[in-house]
């Protein structure tokens, strides 16, 4: 017989971690926010540490911005590549839809030795789009498109030799350039993750597209000056203060939702880390000096969020709410001055009176105080990732059907039985290759769905178990049934991984993608989130972090959450 | 006529999503497939071919899917697999599980496949196997070279040794007599043989294996140098073959319905 652990057992006591059961809802994922260890802050932190250098070594756009631009970056003792192609995609061409034919900039990292001969090669392969393969020893593809409430008016300002004037609601979310995906990992014949090895300045998870979003970001400022310099060789630059306010935009939709549910041990991973960063974070004792960045930080919050848009949304608690629940916390810190003790007393009373949202917004400001107790998870992203095991091929199928019981008997739960929890279905879509959702009873093609419907196949997969007999050997059934076999290797293999579940029914027709959507944006690092309808989430990267030309020097403590620039 | 030169490149993530997608495509059930793409990808990688016998054979992979393999256990330790004229990418990870099964209960395990297709990208099920610590042999016809033996080490599992049988050799009445002994094999259409010998039974035949590779009458496999390679550099497979694999993953792929347009969607992996 296996040993079949308790629940308790999986949950390392050590750290003290939460429950799954609370945590990996789509509602509680809904309210993560970016910490210490998200990845976009992660790779700041590392540009900054390791003094990486950026150098735009060719620019030839003109007037309008169509050209080419070519940067060549030092990491370390890795010399990378970042290639862009920049066009003007007239206005009614541009629905900010993957599947469009044209982008106002289309760009590949690489490594290697590069000319710009080798450039034309790569940019007919860009242009098939999905079925585009990339011709140098490209890392990923990226796309993206110029936002049409600041790009071109930032252009005519500079140009008029002022500065460019945005309203308190254009702020919310601002940014030049708009991300429109990046392509790695094999994508396009781009070189795979683990080929990336150690040492080499983007082998931490997702830094090849937090790298990406990072120079869009760069490139906005540099195109615009540009443009606004060749309609008037006397145009002003835009202020530091200004770019570095500005981040990279990102829209994300609901095809993500088919990501978490591929990615069982990456989803695991991620929650790991995160929850044992704040166990961590939660556990320091508290001195004056952490007290005091805590409220600083809290203080940069606030600063942010009045000039966030004060949206209502079925998903997420509004910016006002969330102000007033940070402004509770900071009144309770006051009263924690002079005791000798940890965070947990303070997070208990938050639990009980300020919203989850406000809660895990000060867990992600504990994790930044804490931060150089924190940092050395950050090294347990790749290895966490990539483990593999080897599942017991001697189990039974009580053994089995006892493991479904035990960890997954979530997947039982009355409100993710029933027709609706299959209403909709995902599936790749032909015009680019991204997933997109259908209506099971009224679009063609379930057949060909994505997977995504956890419970019922563990509900499905029980009730085949049933009608077998208890001692028969699971490696048998499979023989006999091996269309079971994904599902039953998925319960054999994480069983004991206790956040690599969400607990919902992805095709369901409760299920709002917007959750899944924002937690897998905070853990990459979307600092601001903004709800459009329950199937996007849009926001921005990099607000507030340092400019290329800033790296070698030292990062401030909450960079992530800027000042509004303030006008003369 | 294929253009002797034209290649393409294809990373190891294009050749396991698209192998998905085709498998499906062909019929294979969902929950079967990404067992048979870890199968059809190592092969690809490390020996070539996968990819255009999977092109070449569509439509014999399509009828063999809606067939069910039967599982006969005709010794403690040996299972007979009737594959109907599936692959062994379809079958392959049964077959393992059920040799594995038997050899880690009684010291070793032995299943013989009839009527498989394709027995010889079976490079995938010797190297889970080594890396389970078991020591496997596979034995099997390999068009270009007749009989085969193939061996992964438990204490090597990187590797893969491949032997062609010459029945007046001495190293094959060797192998011949280590396989045989104990272990039931039918004579009528048995296209692959696997067996898996666990740790304990493969420590006395292990410096045997290693003196004779060291002979050299082995073809040595290197999986993970292959595999590192493949994922460093990708691999390259006929242009023409290589979009009829594209294409036919991508004919998985559906034609956006108006009420999806405004969804949104991702770049990610």
């Amino acid at each position: 017989m296996i040993k079949v652990l308790k629940k308790s057992d999986l949950i390392n006591n050590s750290h003290n971690l939460r429950s799954p059961d609370k945590i990996m809802t789509a509602e509680s994922l809904g309210a993560t926010k970016a910490y210490r260890l998200s990845f976009a802050r992660s790779m700041v932190r590392k540009m900054t540490c390791e003094n990486w250098r950026i150098n735009l070594t060719d620019l030839d756009v003109d007037s309008n911005g169509i050209g080419r631009a070519l940067y060549q970056i030092k990491a370390k003792s890795t010399s990378l590549g970042f290639l862009i192609f920049s066009d003007q995609v007239p206005e009614i061409e541009r629905t900010g839809r993957l599947s469009e034919s044209r982008f106002d900039g289309m760009g590949v990292i690489f490594d290697g030795p590069f000319s710009m001969e080798m450039a034309d090669l790569e940019y007919t392969e860009m242009l098939k789009r999905s079925k585009g393969q990339t011709t140098i020893d490209g890392i990923a593809w990226t796309l993206c498109t110029r936002s049409s409430r600041f790009f071109s008016k930032t252009v005519e300002a500079l140009a008029d030799g002022r500065q460019p004037f945005f309203s308190a609601e254009d702020l919310s979310a601002a940014y030049l350039l708009r991300n429109n995906g990046c392509y790695g990992n094999g994508r396009h014949g781009t070189r795979m993750w683990e080929s990336l090895g150690d040492d080499h300045p983007l082998s931490s998870t997702y830094f090849p597209e937090m790298f990406a979003l990072y120079m869009w970001r760069e490139f906005g400022f540099v195109l615009v000056e540009e443009m606004a310099r060749q309609i008037n060789p006397k145009a002003v630059r835009l202020p530091s203060e200004f770019k570095r306010y500005l981040g990279i935009g990102n829209s994300t939709g609901q095809g993500m939702s088919t990501f978490v549910v591929k990615w069982p041990r990456w989803i695991n991973t991620w929650c790991v880390i995160r929850e044992k960063a704040i166990s961590l974070a939660i556990n320091q004792d508290i001195t004056i000096d952490n007290i005091v960045n805590a409220k600083f930080l809290i203080e940069r919050v606030l600063g942010n969020l009045e000039h966030q848009k004060h949206e209502l949304s079925p998903c997420f608690l509004s910016s006002v709410q969330l102000a007033k629940d940070l402004k509770k916390i900071y009144n309770e810190i006051n009263i924690l001055r002079g005791e000798k003790t940890n965070w947990g007393s303070l997070i208990h009373w938050c639990i009980s009176n300020v919203h989850q949202e406000a809660v895990e917004q000060f867990y992600s400001i504990l994790t930044e105080v804490h931060g150089s107790i924190v940092d050395p998870l950050q090294q347990k992203f790749s290895l966490e990732m990539n483990k593999s095991i080897n599942i017991d091929l001697q189990m039974t199928i009580g053994e089995l059907r006892n493991l479904i019981n035990t960890y997954y008997g979530w997947a039982f739960n009355d409100i993710l039985c029933g027709p609706n929890m299959t209403h909709y279905f995902f599936y790749r879509s032909e015009e680019h290759g991204e997933q997109r959702r259908g209506e099971r009873y009224i679009d063609a093609g379930s057949i060909n769905e994505t997977f995504t419907a956890v419970p019922t196949a563990v509900r499905q997969l029980n009730e085949k178990l049933s009608q077998e007999s208890d001692t028969q050997f699971v490696a048998i059934f499979l023989a006999k049934y091996p269309e079971y076999r994904f599902i039953t290797e998925r319960i054999r293999t994480f069983w004991n991984e206790p956040y690599a579940e969400i607990r919902t029914s992805i095709p369901g027709y409760e299920f709002q993608p917007a959750h899944i959507i924002r937690f897998v944006l905070a853990t990459f690092g979307m600092e601001t989130a903004h709800f459009s309808t329950e199937k996007w989430v849009q926001g921005t990267f990099f607000q507030g972090a340092p400019l290329s030309s800033e790296l070698d020097l030292e990062l401030e403590i909450g960079w992530f959450y800027p000042g509004a620039p303030i006008y003369d | 006529m294929i253009k002797k030169n034209s290649l393409k490149k294809i990373s190891e993530w294009e050749l396991r999503t698209h192998s998905q997608s085709v498998f499906r495509v062909l019929g294979m059930p969902f929950g079967i497939v990404e067992s048979a793409a870890r199968i059809f990808c190592l092969s690809e990688i490390v020996s070539g071919g996968a990819v255009a016998y999977l092109v070449k054979n569509q439509k014999k992979i399509s009828l063999s899917t809606a067939k069910k393999i039967t599982v006969e256990k005709k010794t403690p330790t040996t299972f007979v697999i009737d594959a109907w004229h599936q692959t062994v990418f379809s079958v392959g990870e049964s077959a393992l599980d059920l040799t594995i099964l038997n050899s880690v209960n009684s010291g070793f395990g032995h299943t013989c496949i009839k009527n498989l297709m394709a027995p010889y990208y079976s490079i995938w099920l010797l190297y889970a196997a080594s890396k389970r610590g078991l020591l496997s042999i596979i034995h099997f016809n390999r068009k270009s070279v007749g009989p085969v033996y193939a061996i992964a080490l438990p204490n090597n599992p990187t590797k893969v040794y491949e032997l062609a049988i010459d029945p007046g050799d001495p190293l094959t009445r060797e192998m011949d007599r280590i396989l045989t002994k104990n272990i039931f094999v039918p004579k009528d259409s048995v296209v692959l043989n696997l067996t898996c010998f666990s740790a304990k039974n493969a420590e006395p035949l292990i410096p045997f294996f290693e003196s004779q590779i060291n002979v050299k009458k082995f073809k040595t496999l290197d999986i993970e140098k292959k595999w590192a390679h493949a994922c460093r550099h990708g691999i390259f497979i006929n242009s023409i073959i290589a979009d009829k694999f594209f294409e036919l993953g991508r004919s998985l792929w559906l034609p956006t319905s108006d009420r999806s347009k405004s969804q949104g969607s991702i770049g990610l992996n």
